[in-house]
């Protein structure tokens, strides 16, 4: 554990904390689809940013990119200071047991059971006795609410729940990054109030980073230090919760606002729907 | 004809993909079977377990069922050709010798490919759509060692446990022909069968049930592994886990048999 903490008042000094998460000029193709076309981003000790963009365009492979997962075609990754994009799977392993993930659909072990889900990274990497393995899981379990569900399969339970599950794997080892994608997706509200809660507290308390995907917009200006808005593969808007509330930009206010009419296009084709169709019938 | 070529290049590419991915798997196999042991980080010895009755638990009755059957068929012609020569009691040596150093291994190694082989491509091909093997890796836990090698192991150890037995069981498929349609006594047969045998066709047997294993093990985790796509990628990965390798087992087979010829 760290012996720095973040301030406990909603006033921080950013700058001053030491920097956890820095993406340079981050590209990433798959084929001839170009998803990033140069993502800058900074993450400090005890910050949450919050990610916004349309869907499909690009959030979690940035996501992705930051955990390592895979590697970008260009720009740098630097995680606690280290550029990720030179390192072995192997290399990477002390990284990784410092950060958490919470995937898109929790990504739970089906063939275990909720709590040998959680308790899979504690047996692992922290030499500990069974007993007290299963005291943390309890306690994990306990802080998103579902201490019923520990002999329960993923099978058995709903989607939210298996992301609280989700929630509770990436929190187990105590991380001091964790990366969520899109954690409120498929929660009611007061479980996401939950969620935001916790996340908040982790940060507060614990000075734990937070990189969080979301389009829950409430919960995204309740949890959020940071915003930027990823849109086309770039970042074209960033700042504080409040800059953005006042930001005169018709693409920010659209998205906040949730407006289907606005700078962004409902229909993401680049061709006219009166031609294309036109051409697929002159075939 | 330049789209029959594009879609011919793509398979060939696809094809290179896949032996990359074996390659690397079977690099990690051996490095966290044979050297991580020692250096802290055991096999799993209970999810091997699991995974032995899983791989089992269907499938060897199926291949008790085939070699058996296979027996009756084989004995029968067999004893056609031979009775021809006046020598059907010799019926005994060609079943002995015939299935401990080729048929079982076979017959085997290709059952095993659409119970093994499919079974593990899918259960790896939904880890991956369900994003539970980047989940794993995002949690510093090698998929290696986490999902290979358990699997391949109880691969490993079950084949060549099911074609032993079901040498047994084609000769029994054999004998029970013998004795009751030609008029073979069951002495005479068995007989026969140990008395043809030499210490050769037991590790020939072995030795191809050993590689056959490899073959199926592979074949899933890779194909597994390289599942792109959702639900009908999945779909896609069990076929060519399949496909691939009853083919390669046939290859792998000539190629042995040809190459034990000599030795
Ligand atoms: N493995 C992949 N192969 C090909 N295309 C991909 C892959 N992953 C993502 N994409 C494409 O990248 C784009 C962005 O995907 P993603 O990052 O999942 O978006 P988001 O999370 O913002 O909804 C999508 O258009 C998707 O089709
Ligand atoms: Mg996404």
């Amino acid at each position: 554990m760290s012996d720095k903490r973040g301030p406990a008042s909603g006033v921080r000094p950013l700058e001053e904390l030491p920097i956890v998460v820095q993406c340079r000029g981050v590209k990433k193709s798959y084929g001839n689809r170009v998803v990033l076309r140069g993502v800058d981003l900074t993450v400090h000790k005890g910050q949450t940013v919050v990610v916004m963009g349309g869907s499909g365009h690009g959030k979690s492979t940035l996501l992705r990119l930051m955990i390592g997962a895979e590697k970008p075609d260009a720009g740098s990754i630097e995680i606690f200071g280290q550029d990720i994009g030179h390192l072995t799977e192997e290399e990477m392993y002390p990284l990784k047991k410092r950060f958490g993930v919470l995937f898109q659909s929790g990504a739970l072990f089906n063939s275990m059971t909720c709590g040998e889900n959680i308790a899979l990274p504690i047996r692992e990497h922290a030499k500990l006795d069974e007993k007290i393995i299963e005291i943390i899981v309890k306690l994990k379990l306990e802080l998103v609410g579902l201490r019923d569900a520990e002999q329960l399969i993923p099978a058995q339970i709903s989607g939210g729940m298996r992301k609280r599950v989700g929630l509770a794997r990436a929190i187990a080892l105590d991380p001091e990054i964790i990366f969520y994608d899109e954690p409120g997706a498929g929660l009611d509200p007061i479980m996401l109030a939950a969620i935001d809660e916790l996340i908040l507290g982790l940060s507060k308390k614990l000075g734990v980073a937070s990189i969080v995907v979301t389009h829950e917009m409430q919960s995204a200006f309740r949890i959020a230090d940071y915003m930027v808005l990823l849109h086309g593969g770039v970042i074209v808007a960033e700042g504080t919760p409040d800059e953005m509330r006042a930001s005169k930009d018709p693409l920010v206010q659209q998205f906040i606002q949730g407006k289907a009419e606005g700078p962004v296009p409902l229909r993401q084709s680049g061709k006219d729907l009166v031609k294309d169709l036109l051409e697929g019938a002159g075939e | 004809m330049s789209e029959a070529l594009a879609g011919l290049g793509r398979k060939g590419f696809e094809m290179l993909g896949f032996f990359r991915m074996s390659g690397h798997i079977l690099a990690g196999f051996c490095y966290w079977v044979l050297i991580a042991p020692w250096r802290g980080f055991p096999i799993r010895g209970r999810e091997t377990l699991r995974q032995m009755v899983r791989v089992g638990v269907n499938s060897v009755p199926i291949v008790f069922l085939v070699n058996f059957f296979v027996g009756v068929t084989l004995s029968v012609t067999i004893a056609d050709i031979l009775r021809t020569f006046g020598v059907v009691e010799l019926t005994g040596s060609a079943m002995g010798v015939g299935f401990w150093r080729e048929l079982s291994p076979l017959l085997t190694g290709i059952i095993m490919s659409g119970y093994v082989a499919a079974s593990l491509a899918a259960e790896l091909g939904s880890m991956k759509t369900a994003e539970e093997i980047m989940a794993l890796e995002a949690m510093a836990l090698n998929k290696i060692r986490f999902l290979v090698v358990p699997r391949l192991l109880a691969v490993l150890i079950m084949i060549p446990a099911a074609t032993q037995l079901g040498n047994l069981c084609g000769i029994y498929g054999g004998y029970v022909v013998s004795i009751g349609l030609l008029e073979i006594s069951p002495t005479t047969y068995y007989d026969k069968a140990l008395e043809a045998m030499v210490v050769k066709d037991i590790w020939v047997g072995f030795l191809k049930s050993v590689i056959f294993a490899f073959v199926v093990g592979l074949c899933g985790c890779a194909q597994g592994f390289m599942v792109h796509g959702g639900a009908e990628g999945v779909g896609r990965g069990t076929t060519n886990a399949v496909v691939y390798s009853i083919i390669l087992i046939i290859v792998a087979d000539a190629i042995l048999t040809v190459l034990l010829y000599f030795l």
